[in-house]
């Protein structure tokens, strides 16, 4: 067993490039769900929008990379304002419903024959990061890190998207504490409530979705950026869920909730992962052959990181950062 | 418990003492003096300087207070019929119809709310109060109608925009908004803020000093309520008085012309009522319009200048709140299907 290179898996997958794509995915749903308690079951249809709107205008059609990141912007804002548009009048389950379907429907285009001219189908499309290489500072053989091979590419995504996390963070923290963010809380806590009190609900819930989806749009594309190919598969139903629990475990509209809440979630995935492949390696598995082989460890990944993290909401409810008090009242 | 020695004076800085109190002053019954309550007169026997629970006035200020009921004499003219014409109606309310399937739920034809009064909307269970309030602020829609608020036609206007106008409800199952503190709730009903709006929002300069005079307002406020020393607490935390309270205080932030009050009293114990009465007694004084449901009808005397009686959605008799009780449509009314209720019209 080789457990530094266990440890060092894990703890690499806590702040990769990857990870901060889920942070930020898992930022622009706390701010829909955590803050305005807008139920979206769709966050995975923003991180898609958000990584196809530049796959698309660069792999396929050259453009300028800011026009394109712009788009991915455009593109979280366009989608978040159209399902608002159809769902904001009606209860928050409607929203959970439409978000959920809409969600499926962008993947299930991007991922159909009909659609392969623009979108690659199944197989997605690749070399629209160049402009991101180009950019890079970094030598191309990188770093190493405690057993970690950093390529430049990857080290220059990790810089600039702890950057880009650092200020996303700053942003939703300095609305959240205004009098703006204090008008989203009140709609989650009672809806008629803030009514009453002359908010126009409709208006804030389109606000926080439309912020939220430009966030999750940038998540979207730095879950892309990093594996350099952009493929329906990444953006199923699963995302959402990640990014849900993430969001618990991290603490429900806690600014630091998302980005510590993807630590503990990819360093918990990768670990039991990085354990399983060591443990069940031939000749001589450490682990019982009933229990997982090399070619299947792969289904019992998901029940013992599933396990650890349904422990940890069991014993912490209110999630990392969250406020135990906050777990007394029953909020509807 | 401090060390005075009286068992039915709260202290406020206890805030889940509602049931115990409630029992302990219902044992300390009195003959009751003109039309003054018991539990009120045996409070202001006892130490007329001591305040009262969530008053900021001494028990005897608002036992004379009540006392004097000063009649307020802009209703002397007006006949007591359904629908009678008041000299300065703030709120004109013309064939307000809303059916639920067959059941007719309100079925308004015309009724006016006098500027600057307390009015009293009264009626047995399913008389269609709060489905009236309902429509009135914009909650539901009605199937047909006009009303005026201060000059202004509200029908089909949104919730918020009936609120921003000046008319400001609060509701019968109290919306405390649970997991802020009781000073967000606050600083939420001030109206016109300058952070609500996104980028405003995000840098501070903008709304700070707006922010600060909307902290001194909601502290002041919180003061008057005497929930000041629960300022830091969620509002979740608080008895089903105190919401009562604070959903009052926060309906006061947004400083509506007029204030619509759903049961205000449901729940809330004796001595937490009459400071409540107490406050309502001074919207008044301040120049504000009250139009509040309820059910208790020693309250409704106290404290009310004109009474409107509904049931089955219908506006059945007006009056003033001495005579109601003796308005034969309105015993009909209460008697037809609850003929064991007490009422409290009866007077020994």
């Amino acid at each position: 067993m080789n457990w530094g290179l266990i440890f060092s898996n894990g703890l690499y997958a806590a702040v990769s490039a990857n990870a901060i794509g889920y942070m930020l995915v898992a930022c622009g749903l706390n701010v829909h769900f955590g803050y305005t308690g807008l139920i979206n079951f769709g966050q995975a249809g923003f991180a898609a929008v958000g990584a196809y709107a530049m796959a698309i205008t660069i792999g396929r059609y050259d453009w300028n990379p800011v026009f394109s990141l712009a788009l991915v912007l455009i593109a979280g804002a366009v989608l978040a304002a159209w399902v608002g548009a159809i769902t904001l009048r009606l209860r928050a389950d409607y929203l959970a419903i439409v978000t959920i379907a809409v969600a499926e429907i962008i993947r299930l285009s991007a991922n159909s024959v009909r659609l392969t001219w623009l979108t690659g189908g199944n197989d997605g499309l690749q070399k629209f990061s160049g402009w991101m290489e180009r950019l890079s500072p970094f030598d191309n053989n990188g770093i190493t890190v405690w057993k970690q091979k950093i390529d430049g590419y990857r080290l220059w995504l990790l810089v600039v998207g702890w950057i880009l996390v650092a200020i996303v963070s700053t942003i939703v923290y300095l609305l959240m504490r205004s009098p703006w963010g204090r008008v989203l809380r009140s709609i989650r806590e009672d809806e008629d409530a803030a009514s009453s009190l002359g908010k126009n609900v409709v208006a804030f819930k389109m606000q926080s979705l439309i912020i939220g989806g430009m966030i999750g749009a940038m998540g979207g594309l730095w879950i892309v950026l990093d594996k350099q190919s952009a493929q329906p598969g990444d953006f199923a139903t699963t995302l959402t869920f990640f990014v849900f629990t993430i969001v618990i475990i991290g603490g429900i509209a806690r600014v630091k909730g998302p980005i510590v809440g993807t630590m503990i979630f990819l360093f918990v995935f990768t670990f039991v992962d990085s354990f399983l492949r060591e443990a069940t390696k031939r000749p001589d598995p450490v682990l019982p052959r009933w229990l997982a082989t090399d070619n299947n460890y792969g289904q019992v990944k998901y029940l013992l990181a599933g396990l650890a993290l349904t422990l940890l909401v069991a014993f912490r409810p209110q999630g990392i950062f969250g406020d135990k008090r906050e777990q007394a009242f029953d909020v509807r | 418990m401090s060390d005075e020695p009286m068992s039915d004076e709260p202290m406020s800085d206890e805030p889940m003492s509602d049931e115990r109190m409630s029992d302990d002053q219902g044992s300390e019954q009195q003959a009751p003096e003109a039309q003054i309550p018991a539990e009120l007169m045996s409070a202001a026997a006892l130490d007329p300087d001591q305040p009262l629970p969530g008053a900021a006035v001494s028990a005897g200020e608002v036992a004379a207070e009540l006392a004097e009921r000063p009649r307020d004499e802009r209703f002397d003219a007006v006949e007591p019929v359904p629908g009678v014409p008041k000299p300065d109606p703030i709120l004109v309310v013309d064939g307000v119809w809303r059916h639920f399937g067959g059941v007719v739920a309100v079925e308004v034809d015309h009724l006016e709310v006098q500027r600057n009064s307390i009015t009293a909307l009264i009626g047995p269970n399913g008389a269609g109060k709060t489905t009236f309030f309902n429509l009135v602020t914009g909650f539901d829609q009605p199937d047909a109608g006009e009303w005026k608020f201060d000059g202004t036609r509200l029908a089909g206007m949104k919730p918020h925009k009936v609120a921003k106008g000046g008319m400001v409800r609060t509701f019968q199952l109290t919306k405390a908004l649970s997991r802020m503190s009781l000073i967000e709730n606050m600083r939420l009903g001030a109206t016109g803020q300058r952070g609500e709006r996104v980028l405003s929002g995000i840098l501070q300069f903008p709304w700070q000093t707006q922010e600060k005079e909307i902290t001194e307002r909601a502290d002041s406020l919180l003061a008057r309520f005497k929930l000041d020393h629960l300022r830091e607490e969620f509002a979740g935390a608080l008895s089903g008085g105190q919401r009562k309270l604070l959903e009052m205080a926060r309906a006061l932030m947004a400083e509506p012309t007029m204030v619509m009050l759903d049961e205000p009293m449901a729940g809330v114990n004796p001595a937490l009522k009459q400071s409540l009465l107490h406050h309502i007694k001074l919207l008044k004084d301040e120049g504000r319009t009250v139009l509040f449901v309820e059910h208790d009808m020693d309250m409704v005397r106290e404290i009310s200048d004109w009474v409107i009686v509904m049931a089955q959605g219908r506006v059945i008799a007006e009056g003033p709140p001495d005579l109601i009780g003796q308005n034969q449509e309105v015993i009909d009314a209460y008697l037809g299907g609850h003929h064991d209720n007490d009422l409290g019209f009866d007077d020994e």
